[in-house]
């Protein structure tokens, strides 16, 4: 056995030494062959991480989640939230504390200022560009470039939102803002996200329905579907993560980019996780929705004021292309979505009458801006066109965007759009169009 | 299959895994099925076109080596070589020649008599480009011209078939030199931990050039070359810059991907790149752009023309239709021409100048002056920038338009997009964090060397087995790692294809 100083001669010499051991040194020998590479790993990979969480940080990256489940109008902003948006053009913002995707404002409206609250879906939400590049604060720099009165635009657009959870956005949430103007911007499938037989929301909402004495009331069973689900549970436990760790955001963005853009993936997804779907299930019906709140007392508010607006607007009925007169050639399908249209109109028609009603009685004027859509959307015309002999019965302002935009056909091939929403140069032209239509609206 | 897709993702660890497991008879047909399922998973019917030009080329090289002393060597050379570049001219060039004729027959006031033309409004005829023919055109020639000129020719066709399918390299290259692939296979490709580790990292290198710095740029450069007219100088310039990096990270991204592969296979792929932006002159740039085809076109185009053995003017002629060539083979378009031909004028421009230093005192030693290097960084990386507009633009009107923008002083309209697609994006992030990876891979070489140079101390204590972790490989995989997760932070919706994927 060689000493420890002839042990470290041969050594720095490059001479080969051999180590008798024995058995005890063996056995500690082969603990530690194991251990300590498994420590050092474990190490390791806490330690990348760490590291990867934090270069994200620091970079602004990886902010990916900006939805929170929402008991009454079933998603809305995380509050106080960083945001980065990759999807579709690229934007950095900051969630306000009421979960805004918006500058913090405060609820009191100062003095000497007009209020104008945007409601829309996500072309409003406008999360493909940043704050200042929106459409709803380019008008309000536009108003107030004129310097005679001071006003504030808050966007309240929430992507996925129709009709119906802006009303009930309206009642719950912009109504305390004290709005001069209240501005709706209106899309394609506005209409039809109204109603639960739509049945193709990706997000949870709530929807209406008239009953047999044509009464009509705010219907909460399919969001409250989604509420008792596994994958809102799954949400609600994970809600640490989605606000604060960039690598499980950004594990979520890709998961439902990745859904849509391979075959593949989802396939392999759905597989691996068939085995574990019983026992998530089990596992997430055990996950409290105590921290929701009690949210009844603002659905019953919402639903007891909605059927009181509903008995004091007018029922008549708005959509006049008779069918069978004026497309005799076109066939049935034609006809289906159609009457589908006439049907998700008339319902349409009626909110915006209560949600005109409710602005008037808040001392706010309704304005309704239904936004271009490529020009072989034929239904979508006719609502506008249902829209506009609307406002003149009820006594509410329709800025058509439509005609001053440029033909949109196909929309993503226009510079005006990124590939579904508005590119700065879009949301540019949305502002002058706004801007201009609004001006008569403010010299009354 | 893309090598940024999801399912490669899947199928490189299955193919990679099932390799490792069979035996070694097996090795080779298994990786020809998994590159003929890979060539054939976005357009079927060119597995067999791929099929057939393999078959030919393989018999036809035999036959030029059985022939050895035979006047009808060069005939089936030349038959080789036709066979190879008609098949690239029907793929590539009809709709382009067709639609050059009629050009020129409208503008001399003919009737047009084929019914084909991109500018005269009427369609093309419904050619769709087999994915990586220009590659692998090149590398057929290359057999058939080294057995003509005495190499010896690959015996076993499934050695053959692999050499002409191997996916790591069969979409856009490194275009290989079949001595070398052949010699890999008779070595029995293995592989160690370390160089396990240092495919990773390769792979993971690649796909973070691929997604988060070249697919990011793409947005800054399509905003400029879709509307020129709207650019300032200085957006001009930024657009121009951005794209010669897109291309670098889109290309030498996928290369790295490609090499990484084909480590954990036991391959070795030669490397394609070697920081071509920091070259002094044009002639080193094509040094280390695109290595593996410039070489190809110096050893098959430009010696055969007569390289430098003639006048200066005759090499200044071989130069200009090498690169005049080499653009046309990157695409069937005037633009690609134009590239080609301001390649070739620079390369002669360049080699007059050296001449002119070799021969005259003064030009020497203004040459190796301080003052003359820097000149030549700054003038090489402009050139390389003029050329890429041509590169880039979908026509002539529209590089002229770009090059109006870079060269003339204006202010941009407020509908340009370059500034504001630049700076509202992830690409500052990125160009960070790949300066951090960059200076880490630096890192990892030195201990690499550090390793390799102490390989003559020999200790039994601590025992072997922790020798085959060395640290380099520890690094190489924990900064894979790193990327791994980094880089979720920056894919996009869709799978942006790479650039040339469409040569």
């Amino acid at each position: 056995m060689p000493t420890l100083k002839e042990f470290k001669s041969n050594i720095s010499k490059g001479r080969s030494v051999s180590v008798k051991l024995d058995a005890a040194d063996r056995a500690k020998s082969r603990k530690l062959s194991w251990l300590l590479p498994a420590i050092y790993l474990c190490a390791a990979v806490v330690l990348i991480v760490v590291a990867a969480e934090f270069v994200l940080g620091i970079t602004g990256l990886g902010d990916d989640e900006y939805i929170k489940i929402d008991p009454v109008l079933g998603v809305t902003h995380l509050e106080n939230k960083n945001c980065t948006f990759r999807q579709e053009g690229f934007s950095r913002s900051r969630l306000s504390s009421v979960g805004l995707r918006d500058y913090e404002h405060s609820l009191a409206k100062p003095a000497g200022v007009k209020r104008i609250a945007f409601l829309g879906d996500s072309k409003t939400q406008a999360l493909q560009v940043n704050i200042p590049e929106t459409f709803v604060h380019l008008v309000e720099d536009k108003l107030n470039a004129d310097g005679k009165t001071k006003f504030e635009a808050i966007n309240f657009g929430m992507s996925n939102y129709g009709i119906i959870q802006e009303f009930v956005q309206f009642l719950t949430r912009v109504r305390p803002y004290s709005p001069d103007y209240t501005v709706v911007v209106y899309h394609i499938f506005d209409s039809s996200e109204n109603l639960p037989s739509f049945g193709k929301l990706t997000l949870p909402a709530p929807t209406v329905s008239v009953n047999s004495r044509d009464e009509m009331a705010i219907d909460y069973t399919y969001l409250d579907g989604f509420l008792a689900s596994p994958s809102t549970r799954f949400m609600l436990a994970s809600d640490w993560l989605r606000r604060n760790s960039h690598i499980y955001q950004s594990i979520l963005s890709d998961d439902l980019m990745l859904r849509s853009a391979s075959p593949w993936y989802t396939s392999i997804a759905k597989r691996v996780m068939a085995p574990f779907e019983t026992t998530f299930s089990s596992t997430m019906n055990s996950v409290s929705t105590g921290s929701l709140g009690d949210y009844e007392p603002v659905r019953k508010a919402v639903k007891e004021e909605t059927l009181g607006l509903d008995k004091r607007v007018s029922h008549d009925k708005i959509w006049h292309w008779d069918i069978a007169a004026a497309n005799k050639g076109e066939g049935a399908v034609f006809k289906e979505l159609n009457d589908a249209a006439r049907n998700e109109m008339e319902i349409t028609a009626r909110i915006f009458r209560m949600l005109n009603l409710a602005c008037l009685d808040s001392k706010s004027k309704l304005i309704v801006v239904p936004l271009p859509a490529p020009n072989n959307s034929v239904f979508y015309f006719r609502e506008i066109e249902c829209l506009k002999k609307l406002a003149q019965k009820e006594g509410f302002t329709v800025i058509d965007a439509t005609s001053k935009f440029p033909n949109l056909a196909p929309m993503e091939k226009h510079p005006t759009y990124y590939t579904g929403h508005f590119s700065p140069l879009g949301h540019r032209m949305v502002a002058e169009i706004i801007t201009d239509g609004m001006k008569p609206v403010l010299n009354k | 299959m893309l090598f940024n897709s999801f399912e490669y993702l899947v199928f490189l660890p299955l193919v990679v895994l099932v390799y490792w497991l069979v035996p070694r008879q097996v090795k080779a047909i298994l990786l020809i099925v998994a590159s003929y399922f890979f060539y054939m998973y976005s357009f079927k019917v060119y597995g067999l076109l791929l099929l057939a030009l393999t078959a030919g080329n393989y018999v036809l090289g035999n036959i030029i080596h059985q022939a050895s002393e035979h006047p009808i060597r060069r005939l089936l050379l030349v038959a080789g070589i036709a066979l190879n570049l008609s098949t690239l001219a029907i793929f590539k060039y009809t709709n382009f020649i067709l639609d050059s004729l009629n050009y020129a027959l409208s503008w001399m006031h003919f009737h047009l008599l084929i019914p084909v033309a991109t500018t005269t409004g009427i369609n093309d005829l419904p050619i769709i480009l087999p994915l990586g023919i220009s590659f692998f055109v090149f590398e057929f020639i290359h057999y058939l011209v080294d057995i003509y000129k005495g190499s010896e020719p690959i015996r076993s066709p499934i050695r053959f078939a692999l050499f002409a399918s191997f996916f790591p390299s069969q979409i856009a290259g490194p275009i290989k030199r079949y001595q070398e692939f052949n010699k890999q296979l008779d070595e029995n490709p293995s592989v160690t931990f370390q160089q396990f580790t240092s495919g990773l990292f390769l792979i993971a290198q690649g796909l973070f050039k691929k997604i988060a710095l070249g697919d990011n740029l793409a947005p800054v450069v399509k905003a400029g070359f879709d509307n020129p007219h709207l650019m300032g100088t200085a957006e001009g310039w930024i657009c121009v810059i951005a794209f010669a990096f897109q291309i670098y990270y889109d290309f030498s991204g996928y290369t790295d991907i490609g090499r990484g592969s084909a480590k954990l296979l036991g391959y070795s792929l030669p490397e394609n790149f070697n920081m071509p932006y920091i070259a002094g002159s044009l002639k080193e740039f094509w040094h280390r752009w695109h290595i593996s085809l410039s070489t190809w076109l110096k050893d098959y185009l430009f010696i055969p023309l007569g390289g430098s053995k003639g006048k200066e003017s005759a090499t200044a002629a071989n130069l200009l239709t090498t690169m005049l060539l080499g653009g046309l083979w990157h695409g069937a378009s005037w633009t690609f021409v134009l590239w080609g031909i301001f390649h070739g004028v620079g390369l002669a421009i360049n080699r007059f100048y050296d001449r002119q230093a070799e021969k005259s005192k003064a030009v020497k030693e203004f040459h190796d002056s301080w003052l003359a290097k820097s000149a030549g960084y700054v003038l090489t990386f402009l050139a390389v920038l003029s050329g890429w507009v041509l590169f880039r633009a979908k026509n002539l009107p529209e590089a002229f338009g770009v090059y109006q923008s870079m060269f003339t002083l204006r202010a941009p309209s407020v509908d340009c997009g370059v500034s504001y697609a630049f700076f509202n994006s992830s690409i500052p992030a990125a160009i960070a964090i790949y300066l951090l990876l960059f200076l880490s891979s630096l890192l990892i070489k030195k201990l690499e060397n550090q390793q390799s140079s102490s390989s003559g101390v020999v200790a039994v204590y601590p025992p072997p087995k922790s020798s085959s972790l060395p640290l380099p490989a520890m690094a190489h995989l924990g900064i894979s790692f790193f990327i791994a997760l980094v880089m979720l932070a920056f894919c996009r919706g869709e799978v942006q294809p790479f650039i040339y994927f469409q040569f």
